[in-house]
């Protein structure tokens, strides 16, 4: 047999033999936990007759931004939204839309929004801003600290 | 001469005292009598008694009287045609008179009885004398109507005469004598009724009225012994049907001196109060300019609805005449009875003023009399509103705590009202850069002006006062981006001002 025939040969066993199992890859490293919301917005209204409880919610705007939205319930329920946040003194804006009983759903005017107002997240605990609106069109703020 | 003399005798014989034939222990002996007639008796032994069928020849008034006699403590009754007892008297004792005035008969037979109470008595030879008076029954009590069941009709913006007779009524258990009066009212609407009692020398009188429920609804007591009562402004919404009940305080009785009751019914306009008010639920709705009321009796409570579209922000102002001899206090009410504030800044004969506040859909103007002691039906207050489109730069009740804060930006200014006392004005607002922020407050006469600046965490910041009354203020602060809240307020919380209006302005230096 020649060199280059061994050579080949060789080769070719090579080839053949069983190739040895892959190692597993290693286990990703666990995500750190989500960073619990350390600022929350509650948004209801008190409604006096049962006909005018539709279906509402806030947009969310921090310093002129949108930041998101609360869920969409009754007029008279509780909607939240929250976020955690870098701790800072925002300029909270919330914009109340309604779903009036036939029609698309209606953002209120202007001059019957509520106020923009600062609200401060800290890192150790969660501000809650909870508003209420009355039939008259005043509101109510309050913003109380809950330790996270 | 002889056929002369006989008639007169005759004549005579048939117009003078019926005399009485005993035994009349009973009805079916009882000796006829005429109404308009009298008649004279005795008393045969001390347990005697004595019936008198009353003829009336058609339906009146029969007043009886009879004379006192020694040794007889009379108790005298009335009894129907069915011979039940309706009425009885008994206000003497021992040789004195006894009465029943009143009494409405209808045409045909009655009774009335006369006994004896006291068990010594011994005077069968002395005569009494029963005087029967007979007279038309309209415009008159109409005895017995001592019940709400047995109650005199009284036309809406009638009149009548009735008395205060007898002071106890001997079957009622609580011996209390009463007149009870039935109004009905047959159409439909809203209408005023006024009622006067005229005085009686010695009573103490009460109206008071009830609803076709029985309930109490208004009570008239404000004179005393000798005086007249006055119900103002009665509300009726017809068709219904009031009773009136009309007693003596004390038991006080007056068979001389008759009391009138006079009634005025008149359609509502919506310029006087619409009594009861004395709650929420029957506040008269305020939809003219002003409103006169009263308040009477002692304690009254007067409320109007105000009702405000909420499509736009309106201000109420709200001014309240005074009333001679009273404090007065004017409250405002939210929408469930709740109390948003007080008006108190004047003394008794004094108007009050609300300025500035606030309109919702529903609230209510309540007044009261400070004391709650006193009360006058004569003295008519009136109430006037003025409801104006709010602008911006007016203050806008109620702002008195940082939660109802009103808004003002930087760079703007705001005329308010220290007012009423104990009055303390809020606003907030926004620092979106970092700097310098001045307030500014203009003062105003008989107030000395004081202003605090907290954060949005209510951390108090900063604070100032005036020197004086009227004098203005200013507060400066370095501030970081954020929510402010200013408190105004004056130094003393009795001070106050409803005619002149303070100026604040924040400005960003």
């Amino acid at each position: 047999m020649t060199p280059r025939a061994v050579l080949l040969l060789l080769l070719l066993s090579a080839c053949a033999a069983p190739k040895p199992a892959s190692q597993p890859a290693p286990p990703a490293p666990p995500s750190p936990p989500a960073a619990p919301p350390n600022l929350e917005v509650r948004v209801s209204e008190v409604i006096q007759r049962a006909d005018l409880d539709g279906l509402s919610y806030a947009e969310v705007f921090l310093d002129g931004a949108p930041a998101g939205r609360t869920d969409v319930a009754p007029r008279s329920k509780e909607k939240r939204w929250s976020a955690a946040l870098p701790p800072k003194n925002y300029a909270v804006r919330l914009e109340l839309w309604l779903l009036p009983g036939t029609g698309e759903w209606t953002r209120l005017p202007d001059d019957r929004q509520p106020r923009e107002r600062f609200v401060r997240a800290e890192a150790a605990t969660r501000a809650v801003l909870l508003l209420r609106r009355h039939p008259s069109g005043r509101y109510d703020f309050d913003v109380s600290k809950q330790p996270l | 001469m002889r056929r002369a003399l006989l008639s007169w005798l005759l004549l005579a014989a048939a117009c003078g005292p019926v005399k009485e034939r005993e035994p009349n222990d009973d009805y079916t002996r009882a000796v006829p009598v005429k109404a308009g007639r009298s008649a004279t008796g005795t008393l045969a032994g001390a347990s005697d008694l004595d019936w008198y069928k009353v003829e009336a020849p058609r339906d009146g008034l029969l007043s009886v009287r009879l004379s006192g006699i020694r040794e007889a403590d009379w108790v005298l009754a009335y009894r129907g045609p069915d011979r039940t007892e309706l009425k009885r008297v008994d206000e003497t004792s021992i040789g004195g008179d006894e009465q029943l005035l009143d009494l409405f008969l209808t045409k045909g037979e009655h009774y009335v009885v006369v006994s004896n109470k006291n068990e010594k008595a011994s005077n069968p030879s002395q005569s009494y004398l029963l005087e029967l008076a007979f007279e038309p029954a309209p415009g008159r009590e109409f005895e017995p109507n001592d019940r709400a069941t047995s109650a005199t009709e009284l036309a809406p913006g009638g009149s009548l005469k009735g008395h205060y007779h007898p002071g106890t009524n001997p079957v009622a258990e609580d011996l209390q004598e009463e007149d009870w009066f039935r109004i009905h009212v047959d159409t439909g609407g809203l209408r005023l009724l006024n009622i006067d009692v005229s005085e009686v020398p010695k009573v103490d009188s009460v109206l008071e009225v009830f609803d076709s429920n029985g309930y109490k609804v208004r009570e008239a007591d404000a004179g005393g012994v000798g005086e007249a009562e006055s119900l103002r402004n009665f509300g009726v919404r017809g068709p219904a049907e009031y009773k009136l009940r009309l007693r003596s305080k004390g038991r006080a009785g007056n068979a001389e001196t008759p009391y009138q009751l006079v009634t005025e019914f008149l359609p509502y306009q919506g310029k006087l109060e619409f009594e009861p008010n004395d709650q929420r639920s029957e506040a008269t709705p305020f939809e003219a300019d002003s409103i006169g009321g009263t308040i009477a009796p002692a304690a009254d409570a007067d409320w109007y609805r105000l009702a405000a579209a909420t499509e736009t922000k309106v201000v109420v102002r709200a001014e309240l005449t005074a009333a001679a001899g009273m404090d007065l206090v004017l409250q405002v009410m939210d929408d469930v009875g709740n109390p948003l504030a007080t008006v108190d800044n004047m003394g008794k004969d004094q108007p009050e003023v609300l300025t500035g506040f606030g309109a919702r859909s529903e609230q209510y103007l309540v007044v009261t009399e400070k004391t709650g002691r006193k009360g006058d039906s004569k003295q008519t207050y009136t109430l006037s509103r003025t409801m104006t489109p709010w602008q911006a730069g007016l203050e806008y009740e109620l702002n008195d705590s940082s939660k109802t804060a009103q808004a003002i930006n930087p760079g703007e200014s705001v005329d308010g009202y220290f007012a009423p006392k104990g009055d303390a004005d809020f606003y907030e607002f926004n620092v979106y850069q970092k700097g310098a922020v001045l307030l500014e407050l203009t003062g105003v006469l008989t107030v000395r002006a004081t202003a605090a600046l907290f954060d949005q965490e209510d951390k108090p910041l900063a604070a100032a006062e005036a020197k004086k009354a009227g004098e203005s203020l200013s507060l400066e602060a370095a501030l970081e981006p954020g929510t402010y809240v200013v408190r105004l307020a004056p130094a003393e919380p009795a001070q106050a001002n409803v005619r002149d209006k303070y100026t604040f302005r924040v400005r960003m230096r």
